[in-house]
């Protein structure tokens, strides 16, 4: 009998580099010292998807192979089930014809070419091994009488029928997951058929793959679950992480200081896929890594376009094949990873995700199968990855991996992340201070950690930390400060009089322990500085001016606070010139933590001053509303980007497709009655879209001379056929409004969402999807 | 930060609208006329082109299939209500078909739904005004 297939999947599959997985090894390989005489044990590997499974499971293998062992002799044999893709009668051939080429091999032979069963056992039996013919043989009758199980059974109990004196078997399976995803085999008969094997303790298992819970159910159904030790494989440690890093841009020759493997073994999580996917990607740039922004700069541009989001995007898309599941899905999983709901049960899981049951099911299941949960009966945990957490930031911000124009997309998510919305330098500052008065209001003598007025401290504490880390770790603290008893909040504080007039950006007056009286007055004057760099001479002029407020107001030096705030990096001699004169220092990280402290969130971008919505949104627990900006030059089709942003945008609501081509259409006209009429020097026009639960709201302005809207068109325009845009405009969308004037207009385009508008196109999609998954079935893997 | 936001910079730059084409087949005396990117100014006038050279040779039965015809502008519908009413003035019979919704509203907002049949398919078209092919 011959068999054609690829055979050895060993021959493709050696493990050149393996780092950092020394203990997980000893562990195996202490486990296989028993092995021989029976007392081995068996072992469960589990992990997130590509985190260093096989690799660990291929050079436990070859570790096996280098033993001299007397006899009898352990021959390992590794099978992989991801190998089969799902295909009965081929991963019944496959592990049949994988054992008995892995058992020659082992005996120092092998047969070249195709792989021939006859020629195979007869050199097997010249190392005095028999291989029961008659019990291949049944497999093809089995399969030819469309039995699979029973040809499944028989395949893999064939290691146990060879007779091979003086050799024990030892089994090391990987991808165990997809032993459950075999088409007309039920998920439980592959440990059903290795049930007794594993029972009896004669046989050393060693099981790896992606998904513990469907594993852990199955052995858990067929009473094995005890019998099994686990082992979780992570990322790598620290050392180990930046070794391998070093290793892998040593190979590349990217030269990178010690402290630049640190901070990217820190972003990567150790984890060695990105490693060797972020260093192809710098080699595949021409980039450099010089320093740590370098660092930051390419990571930011992986996940938000590069191999790390193509990673994560291929991730998701074949684990969640239909378009609406996607969706929820994402949004379910950066509400569990990036803002860290307390997930732990699977009732709570299927509640967050929302929708029907099945629905919720499918996409646990799906995620659990790929890895991303761990799931037992009782709990429910997920996988810690930064980048991943990352990745679902952005996935979530761009509109739940809506489709076309990646790169409008990640310049929308760009603009939130980096603040670009404010119209102006200016403008971001007067959010920022509106905010910090708001704030200011609350005090009331409350109690605050020290280190969110002292940037040294914080910086040493949480440096690299993300927000929520920094929140837990701050509301630990044991030190704190006692703020005062606001009284009143201004903006600026003018000092006149015979000294010069200078004055502060906020300025705050309160009392120590609600004391109302001269003594325990307190003045807070804060200074919010928005430059790359604080610097010394900044911090000069701001205490020199805090000295004429002393002098003016005749305040003893604890009456005075001296507070600045800043965005950018800071020069050492500015911060040691503030702690000699008691400036507090915080970083925009520590305020956005005081603000949370208080309650407060950063305040929205302004919109435009002239037209506003005046509905109050009916529900007050509805989402925020979402805003982006959009500026466009005056050219020829740049309204076209206009209205691929809104295409983009709507897919955060699943606003149906003949919709999201009116509101296009309705852009596009505004679009050009800017471009053909404002006459606006700046050669710009504005577009501000707001997604709010019901509605879509796009402003689109110029700064040009104003015109006067008519309804009918005059007879120039007649002659011309032209003259349709508002006409147009107010057929496609449901409300709207012009405001124009010398200094410009401004059209407001409401589209309403109703329900049934947010329905169709998502079902079509995962119509269509579902018939490709239907016909690329066997390619998922 | 600022290098990346550079390169972003560098790539809104990059962001062409997809190529505009106008192709005509000939079927029984019939043109049928395919439309394919964004009707505007530039498409429009490729359109009218090609419709009034056709004329020019005589044809004088036109389907317009606007199958590919992913968007429309004011400027574009303008030139459409020009180059119909060319080719009516000229005995010509002109067909659209395979207009998507938002498209067919649009034709009705301007009228030009009035002047012209549409037809869901081109094929519809091709019956009615080639009965016996």
């Amino acid at each position: 009998m011959k068999i054609f297939w690829p055979g050895g999947d060993l021959n493709h599959r050696k493990v050149d580099v393996f780092f950092g997985r020394d203990r997980e090894l000893s562990t195996l390989m202490r486990v296989a010292e028993h092995a021989p005489s029976g007392a081995g044990g068996c072992v469960l590997l589990y992990g997130p998807p590509n985190v260093g499974k096989t690799t660990l499971l291929l050079k436990f293998r070859e570790e096996l192979l280098e033993v001299e062992s007397e006899e009898p002799r352990m021959f390992p044999f590794y099978f992989s089930f991801a190998s089969a893709l799902g295909s009965a009668s081929r991963m019944i051939y496959q592990f049949m014809g994988e054992y008995l080429r892995q058992l020659l091999s082992f005996m120092g032979d092998e047969v070249s070419g195709g792989f021939d069963l006859d020629r195979v056992v007869e050199r097997l039996s010249s190392h005095s091994i028999y291989v029961p013919v008659d019990h291949i043989r049944g497999v093809e009758e089995c399969l030819g009488k469309g039995d699979a199980v029973s040809a499944l059974a028989l395949a893999l109990t064939l290691p146990f029928a060879v007779d091979k004196p003086g050799i024990v078997d030892m089994f090391l399976f990987d991808d165990f997951q997809f032993s459950m995803k075999i088409e007309s085999v039920p998920d439980w008969a592959v440990l059903s058929v290795l049930r007794p094997f594993v029972k009896s303790g004669d046989h050393t298992f060693v099981i790896s793959g992606s998904s513990p819970g469907i594993v852990m159910s199955n052995l858990k159904k067929e009473g094995l679950f005890g019998a099994f030790s686990l082992l979780e494989i992570g990322g790598l440690r620290s050392t180990d992480s930046r070794e391998h890093l070093k290793y892998l841009l040593e190979r590349r020759k990217i030269a990178a200081s010690d402290e630049v493997i640190g901070a990217l073994s820190e972003r990567l999580g150790g984890v060695p896929i990105y490693h060797k996917l972020f260093v192809d990607e710098v080699t595949f740039e021409g980039s450099q890594l010089g320093d740590i922004s370098d660092v930051e700069n390419l990571y930011a541009k992986s996940v938000v376009e590069g191999r790390l989001n193509t990673y994560w995007k291929e991730f998701f898309e074949s684990t969640l094949r239909k378009r609406r599941l996607l969706a929820k899905g994402i949004r379910f999983l950066k509400r569990v990873l990036v803002d860290e709901f307390p997930i732990d049960t699977y009732e709570g899981a299927v509640g967050l995700i929302g929708g029907n049951q099945e629905e919720a099911d499918e996409i646990l299941n799906s995620l659990e199968f790929k890895g991303i949960i761990k799931t037992d009966f009782e709990r429910m945990s997920f996988v810690e990855d930064p980048v991943l957490k990352d990745f679902l930031f952005w996935a979530y911000e761009r509109g739940i991996m809506g489709r076309h124009n990646s790169q409008i997309a990640s310049q929308i998510v760009q603009k939130n992340i980096f603040r670009a919305r404010y119209p102006s330098p200016e403008a971001y500052k007067k959010e920022i201070l509106e905010t910090v008065k708001e704030m200011l209001r609350r005090w009331d003598c409350q109690e605050i950690p020290t280190s969110l007025f002292d940037y040294v401290s914080f910086r040493e504490q949480y440096g690299l930390k993300g927000v929520l880390e920094v929140l837990i770790g701050v509301e630990k603290e044991k030190v704190k400060y006692k703020l005062p008893k606001v009284s009143s909040v201004s903006y600026g504080y003018t000092i006149g009089g015979k000294l010069p007039r200078v004055g502060f950006d906020v300025v705050a007056f309160g009392f120590r322990n609600r004391e109302y009286t001269e003594e325990a007055l307190v003045i807070w004057a804060v200074e919010f500085v928005a430059d790359r760099v604080l610097t010394r001479k900044r911090l000069e002029h701001f205490e020199n001016r805090c000295r004429l407020l002393s002098l003016e107001k005749s305040l003893a030096a604890e009456q005075l606070v001296k507070w600045v705030i800043f965005e950018g990096s800071v020069e050492e001699d500015a911060l040691k010139f503030a702690a000699s004169c008691g400036i507090f220092l915080t970083h925009m990280k520590q305020l956005k933590i005081l603000f949370s402290v208080f309650g407060i969130e950063e305040s929205a971008p302004p919109v435009e001053e002239k037209i506003r919505s005046t509905e109050e949104p009916a529900d007050k627990t509805a989402e925020e509303p979402l805003e982006f900006d959009l500026i466009i030059p005056m050219r020829e089709d740049a309204e076209v980007i206009a209205a691929k942003v809104a295409e983009e945008i709507s897919y955060f609501k699943e606003v149906d497709k003949d919709t999201v081509d009116r509101i296009k259409m309705a852009i596009i006209e505004a679009c050009i009655n800017a471009f053909e009429h404002s006459g606006a020097q700046n050669g710009v026009v504005k577009l501000r879209y707001i997604i709010k639960n019901d509605r879509l709201e796009i402003f689109v302005s110029d700064e040009g001379k104003g015109f006067a809207p008519r309804e009918s068109l005059d007879r120039k325009e007649e002659k011309r056929k032209r003259g349709w845009g508002l006409k147009i405009i107010r057929e496609l969308v449901d409300e709207v409004d012009v405001v124009t004037g010398e200094k410009g207009t401004t059209v407001r385009l409401v589209k309403f969402l109703d329900e049934e508008d947010k329905v169709s196109q998502y079902d079509e999609v995962s119509k269509a999807e579902e018939e490709t998954v239907g016909e690329d079935k066997g390619e998922d893997s | 930060m600022m290098k990346y936001l550079k390169q972003r910079r560098k790539l809104w730059g990059r962001i062409r609208v997809k190529t505009l084409e106008v192709r005509t087949t000939e079927k029984n005396d019939v043109m049928v006329v395919y439309v394919e990117g964004y009707l505007n100014s530039l498409l429009g006038e490729k359109l009218e082109e090609v419709v009034a050279a056709k004329l020019g040779e005589g044809y004088l039965k036109f389907i317009i299939n606007f199958k590919s015809t992913r968007m429309i502008n004011s400027v574009g519908i303008s030139i459409v209500i020009g180059l119909v009413e060319a080719a009516s003035e000229k005995g010509a019979t002109i067909c659209f078909t395979d207009l998507s919704r938002v498209n067919r509203e649009i034709f009705e907002i301007t009228g030009l739904s009035d002047r012209v049949t549409i037809f869901d398919t081109e094929r519809d078209a091709f019956e009615m005004m080639s009965p016996v092919a």
